[in-house]
């Protein structure tokens, strides 16, 4: 129980400063790192469509993706140019994403969920199974991936969304 | 009111109180404002409904809506709430500032789901659970109520077991060895629960705790006895992933010992309790693998805390307590009976069983309550 009001007034401030922050860290990430784009497919039809947004897997171009990791999670780097994985950062790779390895040929970056309006879930859903669907990624020195955009058969999903 | 009038006219038959006493408690009640539980109850119901409104207006994405427009109304609804809050504090309308504060923290969850899906972070629900309570520790600090501590305690320990289930460090230490994890937040969550009560005393965070802390007590030790009894894997004793639960229960042990709001006796009663939870967490790698030990233990860890609830006059929770080792009572009845149980001469000792304790329970409850709380004191 908080009685002083500058307190309680530092307890209010302090979670909003905070989401503030967050909002801009990611917007940061969004408009400062090198641009990529990256193929998509569903890896599991029955889950594409989950909630409001579509759940694919990123294919990087790489082969034996989180081999060997036993059945531990671990930390794993995919470099997009030279194609090349491995389980610590890699250096000299102009382009690297992090992720974890949580099962064989799956690196979980955080780039694998696209957020959709309800009343186009269907629709999207469709033709990301049926169409060429890729994400516009950004890519940070540090690893950290940002999604800034879906592409429909090379074209941004809302110019798409009427044909 | 009611209820009150009822026992002053109790207490005046009774040669406890005098007339006069009696009119000047009707008095000093009726001039208080009205249902405060019922009135702060239902505003606090309203704060959540608007909170799952707001959630489910982010989930439909209104497309039409351009992201930094989403953001902006998002946080100028959020320092209108924060606003709010500090109003109806300087007013001093309890039951509406408490009605705001949780309208408030729902809603800053409701902004990381919004953050998400306009930046399509892909990260774990555990991750923004975890975020939210950090940020938002100081606004169940600042309620009055237990509501908003005790949501605030149930999104930090479900975000802390799914963090130590699947974050790449934890995960390798937790995954096989769950029942430690288990062990670990109910043993945080008691010492949390001790700490706040030691600086603070009987606060409406301390209430959250508590009741926060027991339940999380009972769930382990259901998971702890559903592990033993039918599905226990040997994969052997992982001394790592007992280590913060070793560590947590000496902390609690010496949290119990230096806790100068109660005596000796119970004092003795916790640590007993506290001996024989950790003990049942390792049962198994001691080679014990007997229902009927594993049965002994639950019910005296029950009746343990049953008295000490009891002395603490904690006569809800006491109640609860009670009724569970009946429950368990019961399943160790129809454990040790085995096949028997189910033939009809089984059935109908069983059901008069029931039948027997429960009007037992309904008349003795009074009497059985008076008598735990005397027992430590």
């Amino acid at each position: 129980m908080i009685e002083s009001n500058r307190k309680l007034i530092a307890v209010l401030v302090f979670p909003i400063v905070a989401l503030m922050f967050l909002a801009g860290y990611k917007s940061y990430l969004v408009n400062t790192g090198s641009e990529v784009i990256l193929p998509i497919t569903g890896y599991d039809p029955r889950d594409l469509l989950s909630g409001h947004y579509l759940t694919y897997q990123v294919d990087y171009g790489v082969e034996e993706i989180c081999n060997g990791r036993g059945k531990m999670l671990r930390e794993g780097y995919v470099c997009l140019n030279p194609k090349k994985f491995s389980f610590s950062p890699i250096n000299n790779c102009q382009q690297m994403i992090k992720g974890i390895c949580k099962r064989r040929n799956r690196l979980d970056a955080g780039i694998e969920r696209y957020y959709i309006p309800e009343d186009q879930a269907k629709d999207l859903d469709r033709k990301v199974r049926s169409g060429k669907a890729s994400i516009v990624v950004s890519v940070h020195p540090s690893g950290t991936a940002q999604i800034k955009d879906l592409l429909i058969d090379g074209k941004p999903w809302r110019s798409s969304k009427n044909n | 009111m009611a209820h009150i009038e009822k026992k002053i006219e109790e207490w005046i038959r009774a040669d406890l109180l005098s007339r006069k006493a009696a009119d000047g408690l009707l008095t000093y009640e009726a001039r208080k404002p009205a249902g405060s539980w019922v009135l702060n109850g239902f505003l606090i119901l309203g704060a959540v409904t608007v909170g799952i409104g707001i959630i489910s207006l982010i989930a439909a994405n209104w497309d039409a809506i351009p992201p930094s427009a989403k953001l902006t109304a998002d946080f100028i609804l959020l320092s209108a709430l924060a606003f709010g809050v500090f109003k109806t504090h300087v007013q001093g309308k309890s039951g509406y500032f408490e009605m705001v504060l949780v309208a408030f923290q729902i809603t800053c969850l409701a902004t990381i789901g919004l953050i998400s899906q306009i930046y399509n972070t892909g990260g774990e629900v555990y991750q923004a659970l975890l975020a939210w309570s950090l940020i938002t520790a100081g606004v169940a600090v600042a309620s009055k109520n237990a509501f908003a501590p005790f949501l605030w305690a149930s999104g930090f320990f479900t975000a802390l077991l799914f963090a130590g289930l699947q974050t790449v460090w934890l995960a390798p230490i937790f995954s096989e060895h769950y029942p430690a994890l288990v062990l670990a937040l109910s043993l945080l969550g008691g010492l949390m629960a001790m700490v706040c009560r030691a600086k603070f005393g009987e606060n409406a965070q301390t209430q959250a705790l508590r009741v926060w802390s027991l339940m999380a007590f009972l769930m382990s030790l259901l998971v702890v006895e559903t592990i033993n009894a039918f599905n226990f894997k040997d994969t052997g004793i992982n001394f790592i992933a007992y280590y913060p639960g070793y560590v947590l229960v000496f902390l609690l042990a010496i949290a119990v010992i230096s806790n100068k709001n109660s005596n000796r006796l119970q004092n003795w009663v916790s640590l007993l309790a506290l001996i024989l939870f950790v003990a049942s967490f390792h049962y198994p790698y001691l080679g014990i693998k007997s229902d009927i030990v594993f049965a002994v233990s639950t019910l005296s860890v029950l009746t343990l805390l049953a008295l000490l609830m009891a002395s603490l006059r904690q006569r809800k929770i006491f109640q609860v307590l009670v009724v569970l080792i009946g429950i368990r009572f019961l399943i160790l009845y129809f454990q040790a009976l085995g096949g028997l149980a189910t033939t009809g001469v089984g059935l109908i000792a069983s059901g008069a069983l029931i039948i027997f304790l429960v009007s037992w329970w309904n008349k003795k409850r009074q009497a059985i309550a008076n008598w735990a709380e005397g027992l430590l004191t």
